[in-house]
């Protein structure tokens, strides 16, 4: 018994150890960054670079960023599926995705969120990055194309993609707030001398006054028929029973 | 012809008391009841015109009957005050015929009233500089009648539209949107009576509609009482030469009839339309106003009170910085609002 007191604190140290180790997984809970330089576009010294900043998003919002560049993946193919596919592999629910397929003559780059990334990189969002990208792209800046991805995803994954909307922005708050501003007082200051405050019904004499003939008469029906837009969630569901993700529809460079 | 109200007991001039609505003498305080007073039976209007040597308009020349001194009045002046002896006089020949006014409202407001409610309005005044609103350079506050036109008019309107209704339902995937037309056709008898217009060129027309309404239940057949101790101008324009704005005032309300009488479309486009506005009526009248001049920062300021309801025209000097200062305080604390609600959704503070 005093053996066993004695070594007490050995056994609280393993217990700790063993609590710690089962507890880290789900502190992470598996997000991770992951480069996968197949066509070999950017360096070994880019790379550790955009660790780091793939890692900022892996801390900050708990979510993995994939990046992977593939030297026969062409536009022509179904890329979106190899990307699900890519994806699923990774059996992870939170993942923002750059691919790069670089089969000469029909090179493609696509974008796509899953999980939080697919309600936070909508379609819309993207899309933006792939235009954001698009320059660095053609031109062949493929760390820079790749660090704008990275700096947008961060940006995106920090604001809700409702504030993308102009309202949002200080420049046309600022606008519509002066407007708002103005337009009260210069009412108040154009009324400060006094108002007509009479009507058309002030002088009417109402007893002598109406419609003494009127017709409505039908002429004709119009039928127009649009189709129902489509539910405004801003992801899209794949085929074939895929994951559900959002997309930028890829760009052509 | 000139008429002035004697005090049957003390002789001195009596003055139309708005409080009371009688004729007062301010030295021995006997009323007179004014409907005990025969309506003025003058003379056909006949003007006499001499040149004066003092500003070269046209005077005419009547004399007072208290201090004699010769009046010389504004060819438009029915009533005024002896220049010499202070005493109101009404010039009852410029009141006959076909200038006589068959109604008026009377003052129902006094001089110290109207001051009071000036001042106050001028303290009210948010954009107002701060010299103004003290109030205390009032120039001159005179009581005037001014000769108006109450019009009674017959509107006729048709109108033909083309309408739309609009309904719209789901059919599986699709929106069907089904839009009915329908030909309209309105045709509107409207009658407005007591359509005031003044008639006087030297109160401007904007200054003179922000005044009305005036009470018509306070209306009186014209007496020439009522004008002791006011000023008082005669039309210089008659009722077929002020027609036209009651013609384009009455088009904007009977449009207005129009409109309201074609409802439960989502939308109407007028094909055609027409108005006939048509004259019944025009009674001359004379309507009260305090006219109220006003020094401030080196320039005169004009403003008419409604000398029956207390109702206030005329635009005042503007307070420019403080204008512009609470622009920019709703502008600032509008932004800051804004800006609140983007940050406490995930936005940046700029």
């Amino acid at each position: 018994m005093i053996t066993y007191i004695r070594n007490i604190h050995r056994y609280i140290f393993i217990l700790s150890v063993i609590l710690f180790s089962c507890l880290v997984p789900f502190m992470t809970a598996n997000a991770k960054t992951l480069i996968q330089d197949d066509a070999d576009i950017i360096s070994d010294n880019e790379e550790e670079k955009l660790y780091n900043l793939c890692n900022s998003i892996l801390k900050e919002y708990d979510t993995s960023v994939y990046i992977w560049t593939d030297p026969f993946i062409s536009g022509s193919m179904n890329f979106g599926y190899k990307m699900e596919q890519f994806v699923s592999k990774q059996q992870e629910t939170d993942v923002v995705f750059l691919m790069i397929g670089m089969c000469p003559g029909d090179r493609i780059y696509e974008i796509q969120g899953y999980g939080t990334a697919q309600d936070m990189i909508t379609d819309k969002r993207c899309a933006k990055i792939l235009d954001y990208m698009h320059s660095d792209m053609t031109e062949g800046k493929y760390y820079s194309a790749i660090e704008k991805f990275c700096n947008k995803s961060y940006e995106y994954m920090g604001k809700s993609p409702k504030l993308d909307s102009v309202i949002f922005s200080p420049i046309i708050q600022l606008i519509l707030c002066l407007i708002i501003g103005i337009l009260p007082i210069a009412i108040m200051v154009y009324n400060s001398g006094g108002r007509i405050t009479t009507n058309s019904r002030t002088y009417l004499d109402k007893n002598n006054s109406g419609v003494i003939g009127r017709f409505d008469r039908y002429t004709y029906t119009t039928v127009k028929r649009t189709p129902k837009p489509k539910q405004t969630n801003n992801s899209s569901e794949s085929g074939g029973g895929g994951t559900s993700h959002s997309s930028g529809g890829g760009r052509s460079f | 012809m000139v008429i002035q109200y004697k005090c049957p007991d003390c002789g001195a001039d009596m003055v139309f008391d708005s409080k009371t609505g009688r004729l007062y003498c301010d030295s021995c305080g006997r009323s007179e009841v004014i409907d005990d007073y025969k309506a003025g039976e003058f003379k056909p209007f006949e003007e006499h015109f001499h040149t004066s040597a003092f500003d070269g308009d046209e005077v005419n020349q009547y004399q007072c009957n208290n201090c004699g001194a010769i009046l010389l009045t504004d060819k438009d002046t029915t009533a005024t005050e002896c220049s010499f002896c202070g005493a109101p006089i009404i010039l009852g020949d410029r009141l006959s015929g076909v200038l006589a006014p068959s109604k008026v409202i009377p003052f129902a407001i006094s001089k110290k009233e109207a001051e009071t409610a000036f001042k106050k309005w001028c303290r009210h005044g948010f954009f107002m500089p701060k010299g103004f609103k003290q109030a205390d350079r009032i120039k001159n506050l005179t009581g005037m009648y001014v000769p108006f036109w109450l019009y009674d008019v017959q509107g006729h309107g048709e109108v033909f539209a083309h309408c739309t209704r609009i309904h719209r339902h789901d059919e599986g995937d699709f929106i069907v949107t089904k839009t009915h037309h329908y030909d309209v056709y309105r045709k509107i008898d409207a009658k407005y009576n007591n359509i005031p217009a003044d008639a006087s060129e030297k109160m401007p027309d904007n200054l003179m509609d922000k005044l009305e309404p005036f009470d018509y239940s306070g209306m009186k057949n014209f007496n020439t009482p009522y004008l002791a101790g006011f000023i008082s101008e005669k039309y210089n324009y008659t009722d077929k030469e002020m027609f036209s704005r009651i013609q384009e005032r009455v088009t904007g309300y009977m449009e207005e009839y129009i409109a309201s009488s074609i409802t439960g479309y989502s939308s109407v486009h007028t094909v055609n339309h027409e108005c006939h506005i048509m004259q019944r009526s025009a009674e001359y009248v004379l309507f009260p106003v305090w006219i109220v001049y006003y020094d401030y920062d080196h320039s005169e300021y004009t403003f008419a009170m409604n000398g029956q309801t207390g109702k206030i025209a005329g635009m005042p000097p503007l307070n420019k910085a403080k204008a512009i200062s609470s622009m920019a305080a709703v502008t600032l604390l509008l932004f800051i609002i804004c800006r609140i609600i983007t940050v406490l959704m995930g936005g940046p503070v700029l």
